[in-house]
């Protein structure tokens, strides 16, 4: 599904990516995890084709990434991203229109499921809600490859529940995820395997079953003890 | 494309309603004036809405892409399965529809005016009140490209972002002014547009050159090519 060779991605002199080499089959759900800067969402970007590699390549599904991807990836951006001076009602079914893969009766679910309100303008949204709203607009697709980068981020405990399973909801055979966060012990569990990022480069990374049997503890008490995160 | 262009309408709906009603404000301030028959009225109108609008459509040309970076909307519109020279013609269109209209309004309220007060007698015929509206617009229209490229180029770099923007936008003048001589020979065979109209009592003319605005456009759309190659470039 993703193959990542010899990556790097650069910023002048700043290396932000130091040169990945990664697999990830279809169907699996891997989370992306390490300390803020360690370059998760470098990597998501890249994959996503918002940022091209200084050296290297990636291809997704054999093609590399580009805007005639975007038609089977759904990213969801960790930063505000939505047209404030729309309403709820108005976002979606402007977004909604340009995806073939976009499904009706899940947007319906996943509105209830987080109680949008669907006339407020989004400059009205509280984060949690706007949140709610991206998670939505990623999650209502049918997309073969999703993207999350930390949508556990800056979220009340009870909304980080209603995230993850909402995001378990969506999980399919058919379908590959990876979850940027670090924010580890509420999304662990979503995890079959692990990708610990430090500095742009990956320091550990295994299947989470593997990992938590080797360090004998949790993902979480790995990120906190083995990366002193 | 339709939905693209939807969005950036949408977008710009408060600088429309906020632009008619600054066009309706010196409309109404200078009103009394209207009452004298000399023209007054119509010169203080037109002078205080149209020759600093292209000013306003230059900026508003690189605030569109601007703003999806600085808002990080982008990472919305840039997620969509989209060719970007669709996005760059979407943005386009918006803002030559806020041109056409914002130019309509300013000409089209002081003509009503004028032709209330005056009967018809100081004010511009329909169909040359038609000519200057696309004149004008036309003439404000293809500015645009000129930021927009500027913008979009400087995007490809790191670093010095809004100095290589006045650079760009300074080189791309340059050529541009050496390029339209030999632009305007090619459509050498276009003719000029000419019409009068009356304001103050005096009959004035105007000629178009229709062989700048053919040879503009078609550096223009040379611009918008290179918009849309360096957006489809642009990392978010």
């Amino acid at each position: 599904m993703i193959e990542i060779v010899d990556v790097v991605k650069r910023y002048g002199h700043t290396y932000a990516i130091g040169g990945i080499n990664l697999k990830i089959d279809k169907g699996s759900f891997v989370g992306l995890i390490g300390p803020n800067g360690s370059g998760k969402t470098t990597l998501l970007k890249l994959v996503f084709g918002y940022e091209r590699p200084s050296s290297g390549y990636i291809h997704i599904n054999g093609e590399s990434p580009s805007t005639m991807t975007n038609s089977f990836i759904a990213y969801y951006p960790e930063v505000e991203s939505l047209y404030s001076g729309m309403k709820v009602s108005q976002l979606l079914g402007w977004y909604s229109e340009f995806f073939l893969d976009w499904d009706k009766e899940k947007e319906k679910k996943l509105i209830q499921f987080f109680d949008l309100p669907l006339q407020k303008y989004i400059y009205q949204l509280s984060k949690g809600f706007r949140t709610r709203l991206k998670l939505i607009l990623t999650l209502a697709r049918n997309a073969k490859l999703f993207l999350l980068d930390e949508p556990l981020s800056g979220i009340d405990p009870t909304s980080r529940d209603r995230i993850v399973s909402a995001v378990l909801n969506e999980y399919r055979e058919d379908r590959t995820f990876i979850l940027a966060t670090h924010i580890v012990s509420e999304a662990e569990t979503l995890f079959d395997r692990t990708i610990f990022l430090l500095d742009g480069n990956i320091v550990i990374d295994g299947e989470s079953d593997d990992l938590r049997s080797k360090y004998g503890k949790s993902i979480d008490a790995i990120f906190k003890e083995e990366l002193n995160a | 494309m339709r939905n693209l262009l939807k969005k950036e309408l949408w977008s710009e709906k408060n600088w429309l309603i906020g632009l008619s009603c600054y066009v309706l404000a010196v409309n109404l301030l200078f009103l009394p004036l209207a009452k004298h028959t000399d023209g007054t009225f119509a010169i203080l109108a037109l002078v205080f809405t149209l020759p600093a609008f292209p000013l306003l459509v230059l900026i508003k040309s690189f605030l569109l892409y601007k703003n999806e970076w600085d808002m990080n909307t982008g990472l919305l519109l840039f997620s969509l399965p989209v060719r970007r020279y669709k996005i760059v013609l979407a943005k386009l269109g918006a803002i030559t529809a806020e041109v056409f209209l914002y130019t309509f309004l300013a000409l089209l309220i002081p003509y009503i005016i004028l032709n209330w007060y005056s009967k018809g007698l100081y004010g511009a015929e329909i169909p040359t009140l038609i000519k200057l509206w696309l004149l004008g617009s036309l003439g404000t229209f293809i500015l645009i490209p000129f930021p927009t490229f500027a913008y979009i180029f400087s995007r490809a770099f790191v670093r010095f972002r809004g100095w290589i923007m006045t650079i760009s936008l300074i080189v791309i003048l340059i050529i541009f002014f050496k390029y339209i001589a030999f632009g305007k020979a090619i459509f050498g065979f276009l003719p000029p547009v000419s019409f009068n109209f009356i304001i103050c009592g005096e009959i004035n003319s105007v000629t178009a050159s229709t062989e700048t605005l053919a040879a503009t456009f078609l550096f223009d759309l040379l611009l918008l090519w290179g918009s849309s190659y360096f957006l489809e470039k642009a990392e978010m």
